[in-house]
């Protein structure tokens, strides 16, 4: 566990360069879109139990519709998850050593962490196109999966450019 | 290569990236889809990255932790917890040690409303811990209380930890649920006798408070029973089949986000606040799972599970040997690793093979029993050094108290979960007693 006033932990704050700012505050709106999103599952969840308890017969497709808002909601939290550093680590070997090798080893880590986000976002893309071509639909609603889909690769697109922008200040850092 | 070599050599692999840094999610997909790519090749993986992670944040079993998390820290907003501790104090505070054992009480209240423990922690430190130094309780006593009382976060459910388990054995979370609640209970009442019978032995550590009259105590209840209404409603009409788990979920996150709003300091800012932590906390938990699904369907490739299973057949292992070494496992993973990672890698290793033995009960109970056991036992992971999570938060708060004072100050409660521990293990009916009694 570091100290608040720890170089590494000031990674976590809003950074100072445009792109930075830029980054960071899409990262922020997006979670709070979906954290909007999540609050419309609750409403959701809410016509379906009053839907329910009144009519005698739930809201139709409740569950489509609650797991297309979750799974928006839920990719949407994930760049500003990284960016927070919210990833859990184990830190306990590397407690003690400074902050610039600390920084070297995170920033190998943010680079691994945008390639696979990276290569996700690359075949998720074609997963989308895989349900548009195949006209993939909720079983009730009949709603179109690759409408959803297309937020959850775009929130993976945005989690890649925030590793790799991570991966540029770490390694600044750790050359400092 | 051997597929068997490949699964065994996984691990050290896994634990030498985790030890680098590398955030726990990223090492369980960088070794899983390695791996798979040694056995399969690449067209696998290349299709199973198209839509593995829709699959994953679109599964309905799994969209109930969000809503949880979003309701754990509305609560913390609502000053629910801060209530609680009034509360509880108001009940024990004339006790000796009194206003600690109320802290661990108000831990356990605010834990039947949120299903994390850091979250718990967080939360109730803030509250409770100005007032123990305040009262002059010694550092150790009121850091280490706090500690072990926020483990009571997961251990009463709803409990982030056991739905994951739940979901991953194919087990009814509401029938899981229902079970965890006496163990539950007897943590609360553990650490409290470990409060009293520590006091007893150090006795400047914890000043006694005037007792307060039942007037004031029913006045001062006027502030948590919705609380224990929203309790109620939610875990009840989970229990009872009313709702879906994710159903009583949004209730649950409606009220306590209705008591926020209702809160004179909640404004848009804590709103912004409240969807922070929860992106953060739910960004990170999903990235784990959608690692660990990458790296169990890696595992269940390499059928090391099945090796384990046949080995112990072979060899007659004693079923409860077998699970007692597991539970030591997980005692010295604990020590190391997050509670979370841990169930998600060993859960798919050592479930079959728990499956398999015979304890004398049916499949359900075994697994039922299997995975309170091994909630309660992961769970002292956090309070454990050196990576006790727990112990860190609340330390951290506590400026003038050093760490090695809040490890002294767990040591009491870390045997009475010891003892916990062992009775469960050993009378698995404690467990079992309320599904016997509803089912």
């Amino acid at each position: 566990m570091s100290s608040s006033t720890n170089p590494i932990d000031e990674l976590t704050e809003r950074p100072n360069d445009k792109f930075g700012r830029f980054l960071y505050d899409l990262a922020y709106i997006l979670a709070i879109l979906g954290g909007i999103i999540l609050v419309i599952v609750i409403l959701i969840n809410f016509v379906s139990i009053l839907s329910r308890i009144i009519f005698l017969n739930p809201l139709v497709g409740d569950f489509e519709l609650v797991e297309i808002g979750s799974a928006i909601a839920i990719s949407s939290f994930l760049p500003l998850c990284h960016l927070k550093k919210g990833n859990v680590i184990v830190d306990f070997i590397t407690a003690k050593l400074n902050f610039k090798k600390i920084a070297f080893l995170d920033c190998v880590s943010s680079v691994f962490y945008g390639l696979i986000a990276l290569f996700f976002t690359w075949r998720m893309f074609f997963g989308a196109k895989d349900m548009y071509n195949y006209q993939e639909e909720t079983m009730l609603l009949q709603f179109p999966i690759w409408i959803p889909f297309l937020p959850v690769t775009f929130s993976f697109g945005l989690l890649s450019i925030c590793c790799l922008y991570t991966f540029y200040r770490e390694l600044v850092l750790s050359r400092s | 290569m051997d597929k068997y070599i490949l699964g065994i050599l996984a691990f050290p692999i896994l634990f030498s990236l985790l030890a680098f840094r590398v955030p726990i999610g990223l090492a369980m997909l960088l070794v899983g889809c390695t791996g798979t790519i040694l056995i399969t090749g690449w067209l696998p993986i290349m299709s199973l990255a198209k839509t593995s992670a829709w699959h994953l944040f679109s599964n309905y079993s799994l969209s109930v932790i969000p809503l949880f998390l979003l309701m754990g820290n509305f609560a913390s907003k609502a000053g629910m917890s801060e209530a609680l501790f009034k509360f509880a104090g108001a009940c024990l505070g004339h006790k000796k040690g009194g206003v600690a054992m109320a802290a661990v009480g108000a831990c356990a209240g605010f834990g039947a409303i949120c299903g994390s423990s850091l979250a718990t922690a967080a939360t109730m430190g803030k509250v409770a811990l100005p007032e123990l130094r305040r009262l002059g309780y010694s550092g150790a006593l009121s850091t280490g209380a706090l500690a072990a009382g926020g483990t009571l976060g997961i251990l009463i459910p709803p409990s982030v930890i056991l739905i994951i388990y739940s979901i991953l054995t194919e087990q009814n979370i509401a029938k899981m649920f229902l079970c965890a609640f006496i163990p539950g209970l007897l943590a609360a009442i553990g650490y409290i006798v470990a409060i009293s019978l520590y006091v007893r032995l150090n006795q400047d550590s914890g000043p006694i408070k005037d007792r307060v009259p039942w007037k004031e105590r029913m006045y001062l209840f006027k502030n948590i029973w919705h609380i224990i209404l929203i309790f109620v409603v939610m875990i009840g009409g989970i229990y009872l089949g009313f709702f879906t788990p994710t159903e009583g979920a949004a209730i649950g996150a409606a009220g306590t986000g209705i008591i926020a709003i209702t809160n004179k300091s909640f404004n848009i800012k804590s709103f912004i606040e409240v969807i922070e932590s929860t992106a953060v906390t739910t960004g990170m938990i999903f990235f784990v799972l959608l690692g660990a699904e990458f790296f169990n369907s890696f595992i269940a490739l390499t059928q090391l599970p099945n090796l384990l299973t046949e080995f112990s057949k072979e060899n007659n292992l004693e079923p409860l040997i077998v699970v007692a070494c597991i539970m030591i496992l997980y005692l010295f993973l604990g020590c190391l690793m997050d509670s979370l990672a841990m169930i998600l890698l060993t859960i798919p290793v050592f479930f079959p093979l728990v499956m398999s033995l015979d304890f004398g009960f049916s499949p359900e109970e075994t697994a039922i029993w299997f995975g309170i056991l091994t909630l309660v036992v992961v769970e002292v992971g956090l309070i454990t050094p050196p990576v006790g999570l727990n112990v860190f938060i609340i330390n951290k708060m506590a400026k003038d108290v050093p760490i090695i004072d809040t490890f002294k100050g767990v040591i009491p409660f870390l045997l009475s979960d010891i003892i916990r521990i062992i009775l469960l293990f050993s009378f698995p009916s404690i467990t079992l007693i309320m599904l016997w009694a509803f089912y």
